[in-house]
């Protein structure tokens, strides 16, 4: 009884349909740049052997179409599996980009990628909230949410905010001088005029949970401190009275339902890699539905008659000053 | 939810005429205008030719399982099995090779209610589901439903498989002593005479009836009481005597029920189940170096159950049956280490303990009516209390040295303990205004409070049977259930560590409906045939989300999806209960969806993908053949399409995942699944053989000695228990080869 419950391995021939190689492409189209680059490779049947470096694919064309524009690939500089094309104008928002790799042996493969449109908020006002010291002033932005076409799911938009200052000190700071720009510190450009330049950003991310709430106002603040530290052991010098704001523009980034699917199913997968390389199961990703082992993870591919994905980010630039 | 027990009054003449006979669901009361008293005749021997009943009755998609036929089946190891006779009736699907799960028309494992004598069990299965817990010389009957369930019954969505106990024998001393390749059983019935004058009577065999009837039955697998001493043998040997291993692992059951009948209208009864599964292992040390530890694990896991039910009949119109039970199945691991060290003067002590476990008290009371001759009238009600504890484990760990001294106490508990209520009412009619027109309408209302929420459930059953021709019956059903507790597991085979859990405020119950289709042929009173078609539609099921295993310390609401699921199919079953011959032939064609596209809670990116048990081909061949008096020889035969598994069939290089995260562009392997269990195992088929042969006691009439030799597998195919690449290749894994049992009854 005991000999036969011992399993026993057999090996068995694979009698699905066979899966030939596909192509591999990915790549990630961003709005306002007129460079893509993508990645190109070829796919391995799970039985068959694949190499630790594969070769890269000779013979490849790659063309990029679009209903309201013409992309023309200007050219294709290939360094291994990296194609970095160069296009005839920048990437519009709004557009629906057609992907296309073609290859004698491995087939044609594309998608489609819808790209978001520009991202317009109404900005409603901007305004310098002065702190109490000259570290907690904040530069607030409250903008109404325009319409976009997002899905009702959890939507998240990065927003950067470019603030340039130029602040007037009583007297001309010495070169070297540090001066911090939350946290971050900038150097004294100029000693010409009395001013000096202050550029940095701050960076923040916009979540909504339950959807996005169209014509909702929402607001946020952009810490600001001063700090002007000398080297001369002096007291820091408080001049929150004398700047000026010279320019301000903030720029929404925002990921295309293909770029989240896409980049959460990776983190899963690569999560439950690791986790079953720390529990030392067997690390590759080939079991499930077996005693104590989990589901797999699929990784999101939009790519018609190939592997990979397709994505896309929509940047605008609105500027409040 | 149980079963009323109509009480019989049975008078007879020498003939019987006019009424029907008893068919399945169904009870008969017959009253002749002539009764014979004891005094008149001796002994009367009713013989009747059973009628293959289904077109007589309203209830479709259910099979009441034949125990006589069942202990003919060839088993694994010779263990006769209902639930294994249960996954050969057409319908249900097994999950892994030898596994017990029971998958119904689309459902999972946990949506089917197995009930000993009314009881709910949380777990029905020993040794990882080979076999389960129910010994077949105690059961009286089992009856799936499969769909068109009664209103009596709730709280599951795909099947009801309710298996009643004997009561015993009240005319005399009966039992069974059977020694078997995987487990040794004594079983005994009898009546309990409680005054002298009884006693008297039976020693002069006499036929004395007993009021009072009991049933035991005990079973255990003795494997490990050879094993264990071998084990410590052969280690002991091969370390010199230092090291000293003793492992094993057995179960046990017992069975009992007392059934005391005070007149023809009150009858009380208790049930008792004890089961439990136990693994063990003893590795003791003892270096010459000076250092000796002792490890001990013991891990078990069981069911115990204990009810009462009193019966009362009022009149020959009403009857009422209520039950007071308890339900608890729990599993415990205790790990201890002790550790010392002469040389380092050190002590070190670990303790694990691990338990979790499930407990139901239940009341619960069920009327029979029938206000007349054309309705049959079941109404009732019931409440349960349950507690869900699902895991909570302690650590206790200390070390001592001529230096340090350390000490930790830890308890962990993971979800914690939920207390719910569940109550239910229902009330059904069978409505016969005509020969050839049944009706059964009823209402099944449940409510279950957990946390802070209540969710009440209405559920409407309703069945019709067309009588076209008298021995042809069409029937059409539809069934509304609502099912409020969840079994999470990881595994294809049942594992003790598979959770039980209620659901919450978060994790809605889940619901099916489901109509179907039948037509039934009884062609000559020999054989019943039915075709019958199915559509189910699930909603509210649970999937572990990708990656997800319960086994992480997450609260495991976090780990489940909520979505839907389908199933649709057509079963042909054609069953012979009479003559020399007899068994069914039961085929499934089936499909099985599911569909996670709820916002946050996507599987498969929300895209429709087959269940893990979706087997388009079902087929069942049991058969058996009484020679004559003494042998009886029975074939199975099984074929079912392999089961799905999620298999990455494509492997490449993703290069831009790291850009995403602020790195430069770096190959990492994936291994790319294109669905949820995409892929489909090879088809399972096997053929068991066996033979029973029955020889009379020389000295002993009543006494009989039965010898049950069976071939499980007998062309040995290996059937897949697993599939999984490795070095470029496809490998199964097998587990049950050709294996030949034999088995000794003694009867008495």
């Amino acid at each position: 009884m005991l000999l036969s419950l011992a399993a026993c391995e057999h090996e068995i021939p694979y009698d699905g349909e066979y899966q030939d190689a596909g192509l591999v492409v990915q790549s990630l189209a961003v709005t306002g740049s007129d460079s893509l680059t993508c990645y190109i490779g070829r796919s391995y049947f799970f039985l068959e052997p694949k190499p630790a470096t594969p070769e890269a694919l000779d013979n490849l064309t790659v063309t990029l179409r679009s209903p309201s524009r013409e992309y023309t690939v200007v050219s294709d500089s290939v360094s291994g599996r990296e194609h970095h094309l160069r296009l005839s104008q920048p990437i519009r928002a709004g557009d629906t980009l057609e992907l296309q790799v073609s290859h004698p042996v491995y087939g044609t493969a594309r998608a489609k990628e819808p790209l978001l449109p520009d991202f317009k908020p109404q900005i409603l006002s901007a305004v310098w909230e002065r702190g109490s010291e000259y570290e907690d002033n904040t530069y607030r932005i409250t903008m109404r949410l325009p319409d976009y076409p997002v899905a009702q799911k959890e939507v998240r938009m990065q927003c950067t905010t470019y603030i340039t200052l130029t602040t007037i000190r009583p007297h001309a700071p010495h070169a070297g001088e540090d001066m911090h720009f939350d946290h971050l510190d900038t150097v004294v450009r100029s000693m010409d005029n009395h001013g000096m330049q202050l550029s940095d950003r701050y960076m923040s991310e916009l979540k909504f949970k339950t959807g996005y709430p169209a014509g909702t106002e929402l607001a946020w603040s952009v810490p600001i401190g001063f700090l002007y530290d000398t080297w001369r052991g002096e007291e820091p010098f408080r001049f929150y009275d004398t700047y000026t704001l010279d320019s301000c523009h903030v720029e929404f980034e925002i990921n295309s339902d293909a770029y989240d699917l896409y980049t959460a199913s990776m983190r899963n997968y690569l999560e439950l890699e690791n986790r079953r390389r720390n529990d030392n199961t067997d690390s590759t990703m080939l079991y499930s539905n077996i005693i104590g082992k989990e589901e797999s993870a699929s990784v999101y591919s939009n790519i018609e008659n190939g592997f990979g994905i397709w994505m896309s980010k929509t940047k605008t630039k609105i500027k409040i000053k | 939810m149980k079963q009323v027990v109509a009480l019989f009054s049975l008078s007879l003449p020498l003939t019987v005429m006019a009424a029907p006979p008893a068919v399945s669901g169904e009870s008969t009361d017959m009253q002749t205008e002539e009764q014979l008293t004891g005094d008149t005749i001796s002994e009367v021997v009713v013989k009747a030719s059973r009628p293959v009943s289904g077109t007589q009755s309203v209830q479709m998609s259910a099979m009441e399982v034949p125990i006589d036929q069942i202990m003919a089946i060839p088993a694994i190891g010779g263990e006769v099995d209902v639930l294994k006779a249960v996954q050969l009736l057409p319908g249900v699907h097994s999950g892994a090779e030898g596994s017990g799960g029971l998958y119904v028309r689309g459902g999972g494992p946990d949506e089917n209610l197995v009930m000993l004598d009314g009881v709910p069990l949380y777990s029905v299965n020993h040794m990882l589901g080979f076999f389960s817990v129910f010994n077949a010389d105690i059961v009286k009957s089992g009856t799936l439903y499969e769909g068109n369930f009664p209103a009596r019954y709730g709280g599951r969505l795909s099947s009801i498989i309710d298996v009643e106990q004997k009561d015993g024998d009240p005319l005399g001393y009966h039992g069974n002593l059977t020694i078997g390749l995987v487990s040794t059983k004594l079983s005994v019935e009898g009546p309990v005479y409680w005054h002298k004058d009884e006693w008297r009577k039976y020693r002069r065999r006499e036929p004395v009836r007993g009021q009072t009837t009991f049933t035991v039955s005990a079973r255990r697998t003795l494997y490990d009481l050879f094993m264990a001493p071998l084990a410590a043998l052969i280690t002991s040997r091969r370390s010199g005597g230092e090291e000293r291993t003793t492992a094993g692992y057995y179960f046990c059951d017992i069975n009992a029920k007392l059934t005391h009948t005070f007149s023809d209208s009150d009858k009380l009864s208790g049930t008792f189940y004890y089961g439990d599964d136990v693994a063990y292992a003893r590795i003791r040390q003892d270096a010459s170096s000076g250092r000796s530890e002792n490890m001990r694990m013991h891990y078990n896991w069981g069911n115990l159950l204990a009810a009462v039910r009193y019966e009362h009949r009022f009149d020959h119109r009403l009857h009422c049956n209520t039950r007071v039970s308890y339900t608890r199945y729990k599993y415990n691991l205790h790990l201890t280490d002790v550790a010392d060290s002469n040389r380092e003067n050190e002590h070190k002590n670990m303790e694990m303990v691990y338990d979790s476990y499930i407990m139901d008290l239940t009341a619960q009371t069920d009327f029979e009516w029938r206000p007349g001759s054309r309705h049959e009238v079941h109404f009732g009600a019931g409440y349960t209390f349950h507690t869900f504890r699902p895991q909570v484990g302690r650590v206790a760990a200390s070390e001592v040295t001529d230096s340090t001294s350390f000490h930790q106490d830890t308890t962990i508990s993971v979800g914690g303990t939920d207390y719910t209520h569940e109550a239910n009412v229902y009330i059904e009619d069978t409505y016969t205004p005509c020969s050839w027109f049944k009706l059964n309408v009823g209402l099944h209302a449940g409510l279950f409070h957990t946390g802070r929420t209540t969710y009440p459930s209405v559920e409407p059953r309703a069945g019709m049977r067309f009588l076209p021709h008298r021995d042809v019956a069409v029937k059409l059903s539809y069934a509304y259930m609502t099912q409020y507790v969840h079994m999470l597991s990881n595994s294809s085979v049942s594992l003790p560590t598979d959770l039980w859990v209620p659901v919450t405020d978060k994790i809605p119950p889940m619901h099916s409906m489901q109509v179907a289709l039948g037509v039934t042929y009884n062609i000559c009173n020999q054989v019943e045939l039915s075709v019958e078609g199915y559509y189910k539609r699930m909603i509210n099921l649970l999937e572990y989300k990708d990656g997800a295993s319960y086994t992480t310390t997450r609260n495991w609401q976090e780990l489940v999806a909520v979505g839907n699921g389908w199933s649709y199919g057509v079963q042909v079953l054609a069953r012979r209960g009479v003559g020399p011959v007899t068994g069914w032939i039961g085929y499934t064609w089936s499909r099985t969806m599911r569909q996670f596209d709820r916002e946050g809670q996507e599987i498969n990116f929300g895209k429709p993908f087959h269940a893990k048990y979706d087997r388009e081909h079902d087929l069942s061949i049991t058969l058996q053949y009484q020679i004559n008096r003494q042998w009886n020889i029975a074939a199975t035969f099984v074929y079912a399409t392999g089961t799905r598994g999620t298999m990455p069939l494509r492997k490449y290089d993703d290069m831009l995942y790291s850009t995403t995260v602020g790195q430069s562009a770096q190959a990492r392997n994936i291994y790319y699944v294109s669905e949820r269990n995409n892929y489909k195992m090879p088809d399972y088929h096997r053929l068991d053989l066996g033979a029973t042969c029955r020889l009379p006691d020389k000295k002993h009439a009543e006494w009989e000695h039965i010898l049950h030799m069976a071939v499980y597998n007998a062309y040995c195919n290996f059937n897949p228990f697993l599939v999984y690449p490795k070095d470029n290749k496809l490998y199964k894994l097998s587990l049950l080869p050709v294996l030949p049992s034999l088995s000794y009854t003694f009867k008495f």
